[in-house]
């Protein structure tokens, strides 16, 4: 095939300037996305009951006594419960044992962290459900002093799960997450995050047509794009412009 | 020729024959339109949909907002009330920002929603059992009911033909009518860039491409937001004062232009930006083409006329609605107490550069052009929450230095081919100084009226101009030497992909991993 004469401007090969676009995108996705995709990283699994963004507040439980929480999510990933706890007066004696109880239909996990600590973020093994449930969590009091639960009354942060503390129902949410016991990349949970964004559009897209849009993105965005640059160079060399209509 | 001819004579008519006229013209038009022009759009309805997907529901800027303004002007005709009402969403959006971890989500890095088939089937328990009513009763107290009503009243068409969907459904495919604006917008993009440079292809190509490879556009095209309709009105009004400008005053063009400002007007208060640059491109065009007298006279009225229509439109539905004040007042509060023009000035000379020590600090919180012009117009999604490394702002303000010193050096060495083309030039300049100074002007009276706690000021405020975006890259790159620019241009074509598909990614893995 007969090379086109080129206009002056353009490059002599349209063909080299695509390649380069698409050389750089390449090595942009190995150095850029690829180390994104690929590292491990802790893997949450479900947050009933979010930290709060502006201001902490902390739900007294008094000793012997439990604050629980309804309607909260716990799927098959959830091995590690997180919540945050301290004594309600310091002593050397540190906070008392707190037990965490999940209940569901057919599931139960009991957990429970020793007294003698001096307060904080607390990350605690436990059985997660064989498939997703929605439950309730209690935190037990089993000792002879106050525990102080860390928590929100911010409205825009207060979740679905209505509190109880002693019987009686509080405003606001002890703040509570789950995640897996190990970090997994973002590749290897793809096809979880994607069932996650199906069920989100109330498997309007299935997660089968999720991935069959990932893969058109991650492949049809940078081939479109280098294709139009190309076809457009084509035409200028063609002299196209001068004859085709805007 | 003539096997071909004897063919169509002998066969009967086909559907294809039977096709009527103006779908063969439409079919004629789509397929004569360039390939280039075509795959960036087909670029940027990919980027919608999977933005679609990546975002949930409502967690765009005041998305929850905006669709409880469409909800109930659909579902009641009426426009919400600014201050007062009984629920500023509806029972059946209240319901599923609650359930689903939706409103904690917002702003909330630490947040996820509800996403396992157990929360679905929870919220399905809950729509099942909402009473009549429950979509229509979010009648205020909404704040975007200030807005003017044309974007919500067009998004109201889609919501009523949506209306027997469940609310995720529904919200997912209204959210798809939003690209219909940005596809607009990157085929407006095309036809700017051969009205300003002629018919380059990769010029045009580039400037479609930088349009339609921005991360925070793409996002925003998969927000329910007046802000969409906004950037497609007012760069459709950019093509239209170019075109003005550039070929005369017909009495065709003077009025698409103005009918675009008073769409752009009729859209968002930003749209008043488009005011004093209709009267710029109008009074340049008549300068530069000198009409008869009766001419000027009739097509200025009608320009006058347009604008005016659209304003008494507004003021009516308004009290029709309750609502006696224009932008809900907001425009009447710009004008407010406590207005110091060196204070005034001074912010702005703060917000770019460094404070000399003779100036008093600027009202508000530490916030200049990089979280403007970098930071907020590259990426950052979600509701200002999702966001690249702070190590990609750095590179991205690098390169966008470098860009602006490119401009600068390309403007001064073709300042005489710059300077036959004023009008256009003129044009352009308006709606960048007339923007920008509205941006700071608003932010200004916003800082003195909340105790200087939020400056009001993001980059998507800045899309609008997203035309001029494309046209100053593409002249800084056109202005390299001949061999060079093409191979420029590609590599900003790269980035763009990249940052897109990282603004995609960042947004799926923080809202569902």
């Amino acid at each position: 095939m007969p090379s086109r004469p080129l206009r002056p401007g353009i490059p002599r090969s349209a063909l080299a300037v695509a390649a380069l676009s698409a050389l750089l995108i390449l090595i942009g996705a190995l150095v850029w996305l690829v180390p994104y995709l690929t590292n491990a990283r802790g893997a949450i699994s479900e947050v009933p009951d979010v930290t709060p963004l502006a201001s902490i507040t902390e739900f007294p439980v008094p000793a012997h006594q439990r604050a629980c929480t309804e309607s909260i999510g716990i799927d098959p990933n959830s091995r590690i419960a997180q919540f945050e706890l301290r004594p309600a007066a310091p002593s050397k004696r540190g906070g008392p044992p707190v037990e965490l109880l999940l209940r569901a239909p057919g599931y139960r996990a009991v957990v429970q962290v020793p007294g003698g600590y001096l307060g904080g973020g607390v990350a605690l093994p436990v059985t997660p459900p064989k498939h997703a449930v929605i439950g309730s969590a209690c935190f037990i009091n089993r000792g002879h002093t106050t525990v102080l639960l860390d928590g929100t009354t911010e409205p825009r942060s207060v979740s679905r799960s209505a509190t109880q503390i002693a019987g009686r129902p509080v405003v606001g949410d002890v703040a509570l997450s789950f995640s897996d016991s190990v970090p997994h990349s973002l590749l290897s949970r793809l096809g979880e995050i994607f069932g996650h964004a199906s069920n989100l559009t109330d498997r309007l897209l299935p997660a089968w047509l999720i991935w069959a849009l990932a893969i058109l993105v991650a492949l049809g965005l940078p081939a479109a794009s280098v294709l139009a640059f190309y076809l457009a160079l084509r035409m200028d060399a063609g002299g196209e412009a001068g004859r085709a209509g805007g | 020729m003539a096997r071909a001819n004897s063919t169509t004579t002998d066969k009967p008519r086909t559907g294809r024959a039977l096709r009527p006229q103006w779908l063969a013209r439409l079919c004629r038009r789509l397929a004569s339109t360039p390939r280039p022009l075509v795959l960036f759009l087909l670029v940027a309805a990919l980027q919608s949909i999977a933005w679609d997907v990546a975002l949930p529901a409502f967690q765009g800027p005041d998305e929850s907002g905006h669709f409880a303004y469409i909800q109930h002007l659909a579902e009641t005709g009426h426009i919400p009330s600014v201050n007062s009402g009984t629920a500023s969403n509806s029972t059946e959006a209240q319901d599923a920002l609650i359930w689903l971890n939706l409103e904690p989500l917002v702003g909330n890095l630490s947040a996820r929603p509800a996403w396992s088939s157990a929360d679905l089937s929870l919220w399905h328990r809950i729509e099942h059992a909402m009473p009549a009513g429950s979509q229509s009763n979010g009648n205020g107290p909404n704040p975007l009911a200030k807005n003017p009503p044309l974007y919500y009243a067009a998004m109201s068409i889609p919501y009523r033909i949506l209306d027997w969907l469940p609310l995720l459904k529904r919200l997912f495919l209204l959210r798809l009518f939003n690209a219909l604006c940005f596809l607009a917008t990157v085929a407006l993009m095309w036809m700017i860039a051969g009205e300003v440079f002629g018919l380059v292809r990769w010029k045009q190509a580039l400037a479609t491409g930088v349009v339609a490879l921005e991360p925070q556009l793409a996002f925003m095209s998969a927000v329910i937001n007046a802000d969409n309709l906004l950037i497609a009105m007012t760069t459709g009004f950019l093509y239209a004062c170019l075109r003005l400008v550039k070929r005369g005053p017909s009495m065709g063009r003077v009025l698409c232009a103005s009918l675009l400002a008073a769409g752009a007007v009729l859209t968002h208060g930003r749209g008043l930006v488009t005011l004093p640059v209709l009267l710029v491109a109008l009074v340049v065009s008549w300068l530069v083409h000198r009409p008869a007298l009766r001419d000027t006279l009739t097509r200025g009225g009608a320009a006058v006329g347009t604008v005016l229509v659209a304003f008494v439109a507004y003021i009516l539905l308004g009290r029709a609605s309750g609502s006696s004040a224009l932008y809900g007042g907001q425009v009447a509060e710009l004008n407010g107490a406590g207005f110091n023009l060196r204070q005034f000035l001074s912010s702005i000379y703060q917000f770019y550069l460094p404070k000399p020590a003779s100036l008093q600090p600027r009202i508000g919180p530490a916030y200049g052009y990089r979280q403007v012009f970098i930071e907020t117009f590259y990426g950052t999604f979600g509701s200002l929450d999702v966001t690249f490394k702070p190590r990609t702002f750095d590179a991205l303000q690098i390169l966008s230095g470098l860009g602006l010193l490119g401009l600068y050096t390309a403007c001064l060495m073709a300042w005489r081919r710059l300077l036959t083309a004023w009008p256009a030039l003129l044009v352009m300049l308006a709606l960048l100084l007339t923007t920008m100074f509205f941006l700071h002007w608003v932010s200004y009276h916003a800082l003195l009226g909340d105790g200087g706690s939020d400056p009001l000021i993001v980059g998507r405020y800045l899309l609008p101009m997203v035309g001029l975006f494309g046209l100053a890259i593409t002249f800084t790159v056109g202005s390299l030497p001949s061999r060079l620019g093409p191979l420029v241009a590609s590599a900003i074509l790269a980035l763009g992909v990249l940052l897109s598909l990282t603004g995609l990614g960042i947004a799926m893995s923080d809202f569902y991993a």
